[in-house]
């Protein structure tokens, strides 16, 4: 692990997303952490990551609200992205409420719009031109 | 019987009867100038006649009170009769007693007796006043005619039947700068240039002759021997107790005609630097598209290497900058095959609504990045076959699509599209692009589709591109005997509307070809020779028939070429057309010809860049069995190479499909199962990252089938629904469009609990559809 890379925390159990979402870490960090439910997730919160992309619907007991409102409460400065293919108005209203960076529909064509989400925070947070 | 007296006074007033009904004035005086006879024509009244007799002509015009003047002139005149014997003739004009003006011609004339003296005077008077009021008439009609012709600008002049001049007006003297005794009498023909005389006659003289009138232009020289054009009309005038003779009227029209020769010169001279500059810019083009070939091939070799980060970056703007230049170039061949009308359009039967939604996806990721939305709002069916030619379709819509994103910030890009007629044979088919864009303004729509034109050349600078684009699809669409039409306001988008009438094809018995994929193994060892001098080219073609399994053979001429082919055996040739020594039509001419047959007979390709001129009659004349353009793809390649080999391998599509008729389904499928398009552009062309995604695909979908299998036997809608939330993404991502909306379905009804009869038939096709999905993904990656 080199020094200086971004810490990122991926909290999403379809590998086939897991994947995905990697491929597009892959030239901003080596630095990333995978995780298929909540609970193990926040088990890990107080590593304190750069950024932190969250899905709603997850293995699990917890869904991606719940790990939202945790960290809220924990008072984690970390940004976090949510995305996920949850479109209902009363999880986006009450997610956004909560305050994250972004919430971006989950699907392979808005990978590029995630990918811009994430350059944008961590050079805003960072200093790092992704 | 009479006596002589009584006769002499018969005959005598048989005279004075004579004499007094002439009704003209006659008076007969002495040589004193006193009056011995004036008739009743001069004097009516009896009682002066009588009063007259012995009195001179002054006593009688004061009485009559007549000017003094008129007896003065007469007096004298009278005198120089007397004098010179000889009879006197005048004009007088005086005031009759009614006030009118009369014009008596008057003449005096002596009689002379056999002395030869004077014996008496006779004056004989006749009134001329209308003859004289109509010779001044005519006199001053025939002075208007004069000073037109004098005055006139026109030339005019009146000549023989056989062209001698008989009169030229001043115009025509200035014009010839001749004297007028240098032009009246002499030929037209004197005037007219060597090199035109049988004209003259043949066209003009014979003409006129015949017909009574002729026009045209002259070229006549004037004395300088500077030559002037006459533009003419010429009558034949008969005129009875006259020869005919020719009236001609003309202008000079010398400075026109220069003009226009000038102009001429102008305009030809503006073609053809115009049509230079387009020739050597295809020149150019087609020369920069050798190296491109070479730079894109390597860039794409670089990038399969191990690079870092910042090199990654790098190859990649190398690779997005030669394809942008590219891009340009085919713009200016295409721009000039449409120009030249070597525009050739296929015929081939296409299925356009998947030929469409595939465009569309393509363009799905950029306006995705770009933070926009792309919506399809198809009225086609789901399977639509044509025949017509679907390259120039995607590059038509490619063009439309890249621009709308281009110039939209945010927003929307709609592509709305429908059958506007349907007949028996053919379809018109509508495609409209909307976007949200920058928009055009009205005063630049006209101008919209002339080449290399666009709306300012600010937006050159800031959105790039040559202006050819729009040029070019409009020409397309018309070739396709469609239209386009343009909508625009500025700020709120752009509207490109087209129609393009297709011929109607039934729908192909196997899956589409657009799908074929290669398998780049199964030719194989074969041996090709290369024949190419372009180190790039060598080392490209080399790198990838190495990597099918081939075994190449590099000569950097032509003959080099034929050399080793006459040592060696191959199994087919790639012919570059322009190589030193030896070029390629040459070669293929003496491989053609020599006399091991089955040398003589192997398939030759020519690579070419030489695309712009279309002529593969002449390859095919030369003996070559086919031809590729450079720059070739690997697919492309193989493509050619597989063809002439005449040993047409399967691809793995085809053998999927076999397999899949025999395990799966019945029927031939209607369109492919999955579209790993988006997974490949999000891989970066990282070829096991495609694998790893298909790897997990088929390793962690299967639990889910399960899921939702046991969901609904158990009629656990909420949970059958969280599980179809679940697949989604996945099916989605992995291109497997026909469940798209079926599992969408299965989620919401599932959720709310609705319909949920209906849910076991679309939860059986997802089942079936992603089972049949994965043995084709084994299949083709080889798993």
């Amino acid at each position: 692990m080199q020094k200086g890379q971004p810490k990122i925390f991926v909290v999403e159990d379809n590998p086939v997303y897991q994947t995905l979402v990697i491929k597009q870490l892959e030239h901003i960090s080596q630095d990333i952490h995978v995780f298929n439910t909540g609970e193990h997730f926040l088990s890990q919160l107080t590593q304190e990551p750069d950024l932190i992309i969250l899905d709603y619907n997850l293995d699990g007991q917890i869904n991606g609200y719940d790990v939202l409102k945790a960290i809220k409460k924990a008072e984690s400065t970390s940004p976090v992205i949510f995305f996920s293919s949850n479109l209902e108005i009363s999880v986006t209203s009450s997610v956004l409420k909560l305050g994250v960076v972004e919430y971006i529909e989950k699907t392979i064509f808005t990978l590029p719009r995630l990918r811009n989400t994430i350059a944008r925070v961590l050079e805003s947070s960072m200093g790092i031109a992704v | 019987m009479r006596t002589e007296q009584e006769l002499q006074l018969l005959q005598r007033s048989f005279y004075e009867d004579v004499l007094n009904s002439i009704p003209s004035d006659i008076a007969v005086l002495d040589t004193e100038g006193r009056y011995l006879f004036v008739n009743p024509g001069a004097v009516k009244d009896p009682d002066v006649r009588k009063w007259m007799i012995g009195k001179n002509d002054e006593a009688f015009c004061v009485h009559r009170g007549k000017d003094p003047a008129i007896a003065d002139r007469r007096q004298q005149l009278f005198k120089r009769l007397m004098e010179t014997r000889q009879q006197v003739e005048w004009e007088e004009e005086m005031t009759n007693r009614e006030g009118k003006k009369e014009i008596f011609l008057r003449k005096l004339f002596p009689v002379i007796d056999k002395q030869g003296a004077i014996k008496m005077v006779i004056g004989y008077g006749v009134d001329i006043t209308e003859r004289k009021q109509i010779e001044k008439k005519a006199e001053a009609g025939e002075k208007r005619y004069r000073d037109i012709f004098n005055y006139s600008q026109a030339l005019i002049c009146t000549h023989d039947m056989d062209g001698l001049v008989l009169s030229a007006n001043p115009a025509i003297i200035h014009s010839l700068q001749y004297n007028e005794e240098e032009v009246i009498g002499k030929s037209i023909a004197r005037f007219i240039p060597d090199d035109q005389q049988a004209l003259f006659k043949s066209n003009y003289l014979d003409t006129i002759r015949k017909n009574g009138r002729a026009q045209g232009v002259f070229t006549v020289v004037n004395r300088a021997g500077k030559k002037i054009f006459l533009l003419y009309q010429n009558y034949k005038v008969e005129e009875k107790g006259a020869a005919p003779y020719v009236i001609g009227f003309s202008q000079d029209i010398t400075q026109r005609i220069r003009a226009e020769q000038e102009l001429m010169q102008a305009k030809k001279y503006t073609e053809e630097s115009a049509a230079a500059k387009k020739a050597f810019l295809a020149n150019m083009s087609h020369e920069i598209r050798t190296p491109m070939n070479g730079i894109l091939g390597v860039a794409a070799l670089l990038a399969k290497t191990t690079l870092d980060n910042e090199q990654q970056h790098y190859v990649s703007i190398i690779q997005d900058a030669a394809n942008n230049l590219l891009a340009i170039v085919n713009d200016i061949l295409d721009l000039e095959k449409i120009d030249a009308g070597k525009m050739q359009l296929e015929e081939i039967p296409f299925n356009l609504t998947e030929t469409l939604q595939s465009i569309i996806r393509s363009f799905q990721f950029r306006t995705e990045e770009k933070g926009l939305r792309l919506i399809n709002n198809t009225h086609l069916p789901r399977s639509m076959y044509v025949t017509g030619d679907p390259h120039r379709l995607v590059q038509i819509l490619n063009n439309f699509l890249s621009n709308a994103i281009k110039f939209t910030e945010q927003g929307t890009i709609t592509v709305h599209t429908r059958v506007t007629i349907d007949k028996e044979e053919w379809q018109a088919v509508e495609f409209l692009v909307e976007d949200t864009g920058i928009g055009i303004p009205e005063e630049k729509l006209k101008d919209l589709f002339a080449p290399f034109t666009q709306a300012s050349s600010s937006t050159t600078r800031m959105y790039g591109g040559t202006g050819l684009g729009l040029s070019i699809c409009k020409n397309l669409i018309e070739l396709q005997g469609g239209e386009l039409w343009a909508e625009s306001f500025a700020n709120q988008g752009s509207r490109f509307r087209f129609i393009i009438p297709y011929k109607k094809a039934s729908a192909p018995a196997m899956t589409n070809p657009t799908t074929v994929k290669h398998d780049y193994k199964s030719l194989g060892r074969k041996k090709v020779l290369v024949a190419e001098d372009v180190e790039l080219n060598q080392f490209l073609a080399k790198h990838i028939m190495e990597a099918w399994g081939f075994e190449v053979t590099i000569a950097d001429n032509g003959k080099k070429a034929v050399a080793l082919l006459q040592e060696h055996s191959y199994d087919l040739v790639l012919m570059d057309i322009q190589m030193p020594e030896m070029d390629g039509i040459t070669a293929t001419k003496t491989i053609r010809s020599l006399a091991d047959t089955s040398k003589a007979s192997i398939p030759i390709i020519a690579l070419t860049a030489n695309a712009l001129k279309g002529d593969s009659d002449t390859y095919k004349q030369a003996g070559m069995n086919d031809y590729l353009s450079k720059p070739f793809t690997e697919a492309g390649l193989f493509a050619i190479i597989e063809k002439n080999l005449g040993v047409p391998a399967a691809t793995p599509d085809q053998r999927a499909t076999a397999i899949t008729r025999q395990d799966y389904n019945p029927h031939p499928l209607p369109e492919p199962l999955y579209d790993l398009s988006m997974v490949r552009a999000v891989s970066g062309g990282d070829e096991s990252f495609i694998q790893k995604m298909v790897v997990l695909f088929i390793e962690t979908v299967p639990p889910g089938l399960q899921d939702l299998a046991d969901a609904l036997a158990n009629k656990e809608w909420q949970r059958l629904g969280k599980v179809a939330h679940k697949l989604k993404s996945t099916i989605d991502s992995m291109g497997i469009v026909s469940l798209k909306d079926d599992i969408r379905t299965i989620e919401l009804n599932g959720k709310h609990e609705k319909d949920t009869d209906a849910l076991a038939p679309l939860v059986e096709k997802v089942l079936a559809t992603i089972h049949d999905c994965i043995a084709q993904l084994k299949v083709d990656f080889a798993l």
